[in-house]
């Protein structure tokens, strides 16, 4: 294994790679910056222009892509509020708040440093064990993606941190719009109206691109001639040594939660984020802090987006299914290269595994020097004067709903959600909660009925699968101690109004 | 009293009455089998949620007296433009393609703001084509051409 | 002002070049329209035949991925474009079932059928430590517990398997997957019993053998997996499949149609789609536009007994 490993190093920095795996990563960092432009897309692209390379290049080139992709999402999302992927819609959350305290580089070092142990941890992982991630993957059935769902979809109630209620409400107002579309058991068309375009369902990322982007621009537009807030000091430190500590085990096991979540079929960065931030909060000292700007928060999210890169190709590699959307495109690349996916990879082309791992570990180096040399470019955004970044977003909104599915229709609903999501804001009920039912709920609900199809009406599978136990014990945890803290909360306010 | 704490649930509710009696309408599913738990059950449970969340609200604003967050117009003139320069925009995409109608709609909205300076004008240009050439040339994403193409 | 003079005069001018005769024909890009998502199946088809295409005809050929309905949005929008010739639409056999179950407004008549390019048959699979060794081990399973053997189904509904629980008077448990992808590790992990895919969404597996092949579902058997048999040769006389071809929109001149025809026959025979299609064990199937329109024909009459 190890002289395979230190041969694919050799390929990795060799020089008819090395470029080509700079401009792969440099170019997802790119893509996924911009609202629309997904690692899967950008992915799906750049495939046909691999038909002619040689196959580690080919697969190089694209793994980079991914790695940057996904990492790229969330500089736009810290700096403008404008996730570029839902994967980066959970480091909002907190990016955005020390944005907003002025700790942009603070928050763009830790989000650089996060994703760098998130995608390393899980690529060491994918190399020592992949087999047996792969056998557990191979247990995940309905019973166990309704449970992860369940739980994921407990943060809703910890998200938000003023009104419970609130939270909640914009969590079913997600629901239902998750529910639009044909019914994934039965194809019944549900809240269609007869409109073809609503037959498959309102798509996430118009969505993400209204809530975030449009209603952020909105907002901004409103306070454009009002006398701005004196804003606090805008600095270029980065992360503390403090800060590094602080986030350090919090990273790890995200990174380690984003490789198992990835690596089941199905399941993906975006999942990953919000379930990573989730147990964050629950096992936090100071879950309060999450929101406003948590290191360990923004950690979270961050390691756990890129820690499903090495996950997502676990079942790729050893089972030759893949893992998610772009871990399918990764499947046609291999397949068009005359190669099998699957566990013959392994014993027939090892110098093709051994350099898509090692291309991994460069890769994900390259990414974290892109992100720490690039943090004082990216700042400069924030410098551009409100009157022509509030357009430019839009613009960048308007565009990237358009090219997810080439439709007029996803812009107009981008707009439509732009529009809610300024509503709420001004009634104090979160977006976030939104999103993330948007992305859970159909999990949910589909694969609830999935596993009553499977075990012919029986809810045995809830207690009798012990993975799925796990994750509804786990959720049942996260309401626990959310009440207990609003109940402490509301103590402490009584007691020293 | 009657302020938006009481009204926008008020909204809703009715909203979900009109939803829920949306829901029995659905079709029966003529090829497939269906789960015990079926295609009605998730829309039903998650409207009847919703109404209680939004009752479960008034109860609380009244009850609890939480004191309201000072009342910031719901909206603004501001955001209202913004509204109608989206829509305006979205409608002149599809009429005369991406590229004239960023243009348009950019050198339109600094010019409404009344912006003298030249350099955010061409700024505003520089970056209508940058990312036209991006989109078009680069990702080879076909942007909406309008209805004369 | 004067710019924007310039540009309406420009467009206008592109305006009528386009409208020109077909004699000119391809003046300017074709767009081709995928109704399945980038990095799919029938996008790779679309995309490689795009590829080869564009250097016979001379202009660049873009994809363009209009997804949703499982297929029904993009296939609508192509059969709504402009019949000129420069919107074309990877048509997909979900044309001959959508608009019989009342999920599609367009069907195969709104389309100037140009090629047929790929037919595959389903292949049915189980894990290679199941009990059943051929087809007539399964059908005897679901006979004596009806309802019961757990098929992980790639759509809902699932006219392979409609078609061969017709014809056997059986009834499987079907579970509905998202694809392929999330179909075959179900059946790898055990969840469920059997599944049926095209050839090429399972041929790691089939190599590797951690699935099994109880039969192909055409007449021949199929040369990508030569050892796997027919049902017809097991005694159970069902076949079933997939296939993609290219349509324009109705109304498209013939004289379009025959050279967007003739340059996807070049494009059929060039060895870099055969490469491409042979790597992902997809089979090329020639049809041309009376074959192909036909064969749709017959297609669509058999989905609607089966969803009668």
């Amino acid at each position: 294994m190890f002289e395979y490993l230190i041969g694919g190093l050799a390929t990795a920095f060799s020089p008819t790679v090395l470029p080509v795996l700079l401009f792969g990563v440099v170019g997802g960092v790119v893509l996924g910056a911009l609202p629309g432009l997904t690692a899967t897309m950008g992915v799906a692209i750049l495939l046909p222009f691999t038909f002619g390379m040689e196959p580690t290049a080919a697969l190089v080139m694209l793994i980079g892509v991914y790695i940057g992709g996904i990492y790229g999402g969330s500089i736009a999302a810290i700096l403008l509020k404008t996730p570029g992927t839902p994967a980066s819609a959970a480091s909002v959350l907190d990016g955005y708040s020390m944005t907003l305290k002025g700790q942009a580089a603070r928050a763009l070092s830790i989000s650089a440093v996060a994703s760098f142990i998130g995608g390393l941890t899980s690529t060491i992982v994918l190399i020592a064990i992949a087999p047996m991630l792969a056998k557990f993957a191979l247990r995940f059935n309905a019973p166990e993606y309704f449970a992860l769902a369940l739980f994921g979809l407990t943060i809703i109630a910890s998200v938000a941190s003023k009104n419970i209620l609130k939270g909640l409400l914009a969590g079913t107002i997600g629901l239902l719009v998750s529910t639009v579309g044909l019914d994934p058991v039965t194809s019944v068309p549900r809240f269609t109206f007869g409109i073809m375009d609503l037959y498959s369902g309102i798509n996430v990322i118009p969505v993400l691109i209204g809530l975030f982007a449009i209603s952020e621009a909105l907002t901004q537009l409103e306070h454009l001639f009002l006398k701005a807030k004196a804003n606090s000091e805008f600095n270029y430190k980065l992360l503390s040594l403090k800060d590094l500590k602080t986030m350090l085990p919090t990273a790890f096991k995200s990174a380690l939660m984003g490789t198992s979540i990835g690596s089941v079929p199905g399941a993906g960065a975006d999942i990953s984020a919000f379930v990573c931030y989730n147990e964050a909060k629950r096992v936090a000292k100071n879950p309060d802090e999450f929101g406003q700007g948590s290191v360990q928060g923004l950690a979270a999210a961050e390691a756990g987006n890129n820690g499903v890169t090495g996950g997502s190709l676990v079942p790729l590699l050893t089972l030759g299914v893949p893992g998610d959307a772009v871990a399918a495109v990764l499947l046609g690349a291999l397949i068009i290269q005359g190669l099998t996916p699957g566990p013959l990879l392994f014993s027939q082309n090892p110098e093709i595994v051994y350099g898509i791992f090692s291309s991994m570990l460069v890769g994900n180096i390259i990414m974290l020097l892109v992100g720490l040399l690039g943090i004082r470019f990216f700042c400069k955004i924030t410098e551009v004067p409100k009157i022509l970044m509030i357009p430019i977003i839009i613009f960048l909104s308007i565009v990237g709903a358009y090219a997810i599915n080439n439709s007029m229709f996803d812009v107009g609903i981008a707009i439509g959600f732009g529009v809610l999501g300024f509503l709420l804001s001004k009634m104090d009920v979160p977006s976030s909660p939104i999103l993330l039912a948007i992305i859970l709920g159909p999990m949910a609900e589909q694969n609830l009925r999935k596993s009553l199809l499977m075990f012919e009406g029986s809810w045995s599978f809830l207690y009798e699968r012990p993975i799925a136990l796990a994750f509804i014990l786990l959720a049942v945890f996260s309401v626990y101690s959310t009440m207990r803290r609003h109940k402490k909360a509301r103590q402490a306010e009584s007691e020293n109004p | 009293m009657l302020n938006r704490e009481v009204i926008f649930p008020v909204i809703l509710i009715a909203f979900s009455a009109v939803v829920l009696a949306l829901i029995p309408q659905f079709q029966m599913p003529l090829y497939s089998q269906d789960a015990s738990v079926g295609a009605k059950f998730f829309p039903t449970v998650i409207i009847l949620g919703q109404i209680a969340i939004c009752i479960a609200l008034i109860v609380q604003h009244f009850v609890k007296k939480v004191e309201t967050t000072e009342a910031k117009a719901i909206v603004s003139k501001m955001s209202l433009l913004g509204l109608v320069f989206l829509v305006l925009y979205a409608v002149l995409i599809s009429v005369v393609g991406y590229l004239i109608a960023s243009l348009i709609s950019f050198t339109g909205y600094l010019v409404f703001l009344k912006v003298k300076k030249p350099l955010y004008y061409i700024v505003a240009w520089v970056f209508v084509f940058a990312i036209y050439y991006l989109f078009a040339k680069v990702f080879f994403i076909s942007l909406p051409e309008g209805m004369f193409y | 002002m004067k710019k924007l003079l310039k540009t309406v005069i420009a467009a206008a001018g592109i305006l009528a070049t386009a409208s020109a005769f077909a004699a000119d024909y391809p003046a300017k890009n074709i767009k081709l329209i995928v109704p399945f998502g980038a990095g799919g199946g029938t996008d790779a088809v679309g995309r490689t035949i795009a590829n080869s295409a564009k250097d016979i005809l001379g202009k660049n050929i873009t994809v363009m991925n209009r997804t949703g309905g499982s297929g029904a949005v993009g296939m609508s929008f192509g059969a709504q474009s402009r019949p000129d010739g420069y919107t074309l639409t990877v048509v997909t056999r979900e044309i001959a079932s959508l608009p019989q179950m009342g999920l599609m407004q367009h069907d195969a008549d709104d389309f100037e059928l140009i090629r047929l390019v790929n037919l595959d048959p389903a292949v049915v699979l189980v894990s290679a430590d199941s009990p059943y060794k051929n087809i007539n081990d399964l059908i005897a399973d679901a006979k004596a517990n009806p309802g019961k053997v757990k098929f992980a189904s790639t759509a809902a509904p699932n006219f392979y398997l409609m078609t061969l629980e017709k014809d056997q008077g059986i009834k499987l448990n079907a579970i509905p997957y998202n694809g392929a992808s999330e179909a075959i590790p179900a059946v790898l992990g055990g969840h469920t019993a059997v599944t049926m895919v095209t050839p090429g969404e399972a041929i790691s597996q089939l190599r590797s053998g951690q699935l099994k092949a109880l039969g192909v579902m055409s007449k021949e058997r199929t040369a990508l997996i030569p050892d796997v048999p027919t049902l017809v040769e097991q005694g159970v006389n069902v076949t079933s499949g997939t296939w993609r071809g290219i349509g324009a929109p109705k109304g498209t001149p013939a004289e379009i149609i025959e050279i967007l025809g003739k340059a996807f026959d070049e494009a059929m025979a060039s060895q870099e789609f055969k490469d491409f299609m042979a790597k992902g064990a997809m089979t090329i199937h020639n049809m041309n536009a009376e074959e192909f329109t036909a064969f749709v024909k017959e297609d669509t009459a058999a989905l609607g007994a089966l969803v009668k």
